[in-house]
């Protein structure tokens, strides 16, 4: 008979992981050398990423027949380097990811704290606002507001907006329901303070972790939303280097030019991966409840 | 429980009338069809016949009525590329979409599902730490890019498979596997979860005690249990293969819905948009409505109140 199953079973209650101080090293590496490239494009990247050379197209990668040591990385159709496109991308990548979540948490978040603080048919309305926003479905407004608009920058954060709001509503009420019945609010009450003040001056405070733990865990989520709708060619334009643009570029050349779609998708991987693991980590540092988010 | 139905039916009469408004509104945003349809050398008064027979000189709000009664009837207008009837042209596509679909879930269920609970009892072997490797690989790996390295190996470089295309059952076997992946990440994630929660329980150890059979401790007492939350799930996966198989079918150039839209998109066919997104859409919160009755249904808490 076996019984380390329920052993185990016991463990799974009883067992948090510990908890660990610092970071996960190599995702953190992988994301500050981002975000280093993201700063530094112009003065990293040794080509231009939206002009090539007619002449030098379709190189190879290094290790490879054919290869150019200035080319690492090869280069596409039109002979633009792939790496100085990568290293574009994540400007692009990081931009729509620092925006879109920004805008959609604040407003999120200034939601759901009107609803949970203020309650009655305030709180019923916007409630109401967000299950009809997260029953309507993300990526075929994006794919509408493309033919209506031109593809754009905008669109791309107005689709990360239309998406994301809803949680940060959600969680914030949550939490300034809990936060309301505080004996510090009702100190301040006492003290004399308004309404305004008690939201922003002691609840918002308050809120900030969790608001934090959310938006970092769905920053990997936005990366590849980003990307994917790009990808589509309702995202961000060609030839702007995003990544999404930059898979959907070396589509039709994956039998003689595999790098062109390979590599930005290795990017947006490791990039996501790294991302996610942070924000788990994250989560457990500062706010272990969100466990299920 | 009849009023949370009802609730929730009236909730989502409300967001297909937002959908409806908001693609109404954006279609007649993006420029005045007149321009578009009318011949250089039409005079003032023949556009003005044509916005007077078109009924574009009318009030919004009436021009909306009669675009909903219309599409009620069937009527979503013609494709500019086609010059055919949008309807016509969803009809014949979304066959392949839901064959795509039905793949994705076939595979889900085979893998997700047996795959989360063993993961769950026996938490900490080689067998979890892969199944919670691959869920973590499964949210990271973008599902286009996917698609592409799939083409690139197993079309290109061994010659297995078709990649592009739908024909023989061989064509589906690509686009399919790369449908599924993202579901079955989630999905492995969650039922794991879940299934950890029901596995510390009384009555699982109960059950234990008992000296039931493990099979029978784990499938009929924990999984039923566990299953609750994954039913929730069901709607999520619906959103994940609908926005999948968007991205999906223009990888594989699979001939459903996805790529009908996309291609109307290069194409400005703003009918065919337009149709399409309605279309997907009332798909889309018809399954959400279903899945939250089939969950009351399955939730005493909820089915038991007035």
């Amino acid at each position: 008979m076996r019984i380390p199953s329920a052993a185990a079973a016991d463990l799974a209650v009883a067992g948090r992981p510990p908890e660990r101080r610092w970071p996960p090293a190599i995702p953190l590496v992988i994301v500050a050398a981002l975000v280093f490239c993201a700063v530094l494009a112009p003065l990293l990247a040794p080509h231009s990423p939206v002009e090539g050379s007619l002449g030098e197209r379709l190189i190879p990668p290094l290790g490879m027949e054919g290869a150019k040591p200035n080319h690492p990385f090869g280069t596409d159709r039109l002979g633009r380097d792939t790496l100085s496109r990568l290293v574009y991308g994540a400007r692009i990548s990081l931009s729509v990811s620092v925006v879109g979540i920004t805008l959609t948490g604040t407003m999120g978040a200034f939601i759901g704290l009107l609803a949970g603080f203020l309650g009655g048919w305030v709180e019923t309305l916007l409630m109401r606002l967000v299950d009809i926003s997260l029953s309507l479905p993300g990526i075929l407004i994006a794919v509408l507001l493309s033919v209506v608009f031109e593809p754009s920058f905008t669109n791309v954060i107005i689709v990360v907006v239309f998406l994301l709001w809803p949680s940060y509503a959600r969680l914030v009420r949550g939490e300034t329901l809990g936060l309301k019945q505080q004996e510090f609010v009702a100190l301040a009450r006492v003290a004399g303070c308004s309404s305004l003040t008690i939201m922003f001056r002691h609840i918002v405070p308050n809120l900030a972790p969790s608001i934090l733990v959310l938006a970092t865990l769905h920053v990997g989520y936005v990366i590849v939303l980003e990307a994917a709708l790009s990808f589509l060619g309702v995202g961000i334009p060609p030839p702007t280097p995003s990544w999404g643009v930059m898979v959907a570029d070396g589509r039709g050349l994956i039998e003689q030019a595999w790098w062109i779609s390979i590599l930005p998708g290795i990017a947006i991987l490791v990039t996501v991966l790294s991302l996610n693991i942070l924000g788990d980590w994250v989560r457990d540092r500062l706010d272990p409840k969100l466990r299920q988010v | 429980m009849q009023r949370y139905i009802v609730g929730r039916l009236l909730q989502s009469i409300v967001s297909m009338f937002v959908v409806s408004v908001v693609v109404f509104a954006l279609v007649r945003l993006s420029g005045d069809p007149i321009q578009i349809m009318a011949p250089p050398e039409a005079t003032e008064a023949d556009i003005k016949i044509m916005r007077a027979y078109l009924g574009l000189d009318r009030p919004w709000p009436i021009q909306y009525g009669r675009f909903v009664t219309r599409a009620l009837q069937g009527d979503f207008g013609q494709s500019v590329r086609f010059r055919r009837p949008a309807l016509d042209l969803i009809l014949e596509r979304y066959g392949a979409t839901f064959e795509l679909g039905g793949l994705a879930v076939l595979i889900v269920i085979v893998v997700a599902l047996p795959v989360g609970v063993y993961a769950a009892v026996r938490r900490g072997t080689a067998l979890d730490y892969a199944a919670r490797a691959f869920a973590a690989l499964g949210q990271a790996v973008p599902p286009f890019w996917l698609g592409l390295l799939l083409v690139l190996v197993f079309g290109v470089l061994l010659h297995l498979l078709p990649t592009s295309g739908r024909g023989t059952p061989l064509h589906i076997i690509l686009p399919g596997i790369t449908l599924g992946w993202f579901a079955v990440a989630g999905l492995m994630r969650l039922t794991r979860s879940s299934m950890l929660d029901v596995l510390g329980s009384e009555y699982v150890k109960l059950a234990r005690i008992k000296g039931l059979p493990e099979r029978q401790v784990i499938w009929k007492h924990a999984f039923k249990n566990a299953a609750l939350p994954v039913v929730t799930f069901a709607a999520l996966l619906f959103v994940a293969l609908l926005n999948g198989s968007i991205i999906i079918e223009t990888v594989f150039s699979w001939p459903g819905l996805g790529l009908l839209v996309i291609e109307a998109v290069d194409s400005r066919d703003y009918p065919i948009v337009q149709t399409v997104v309605l279309f997907l859409s009332a798909m889309y919160i018809g399954v959400n409505l279903l899945v939250d009755i089939l969950y009351a249904y399955l939730n005493p808490k909820i089915r038991y109140s007035p």
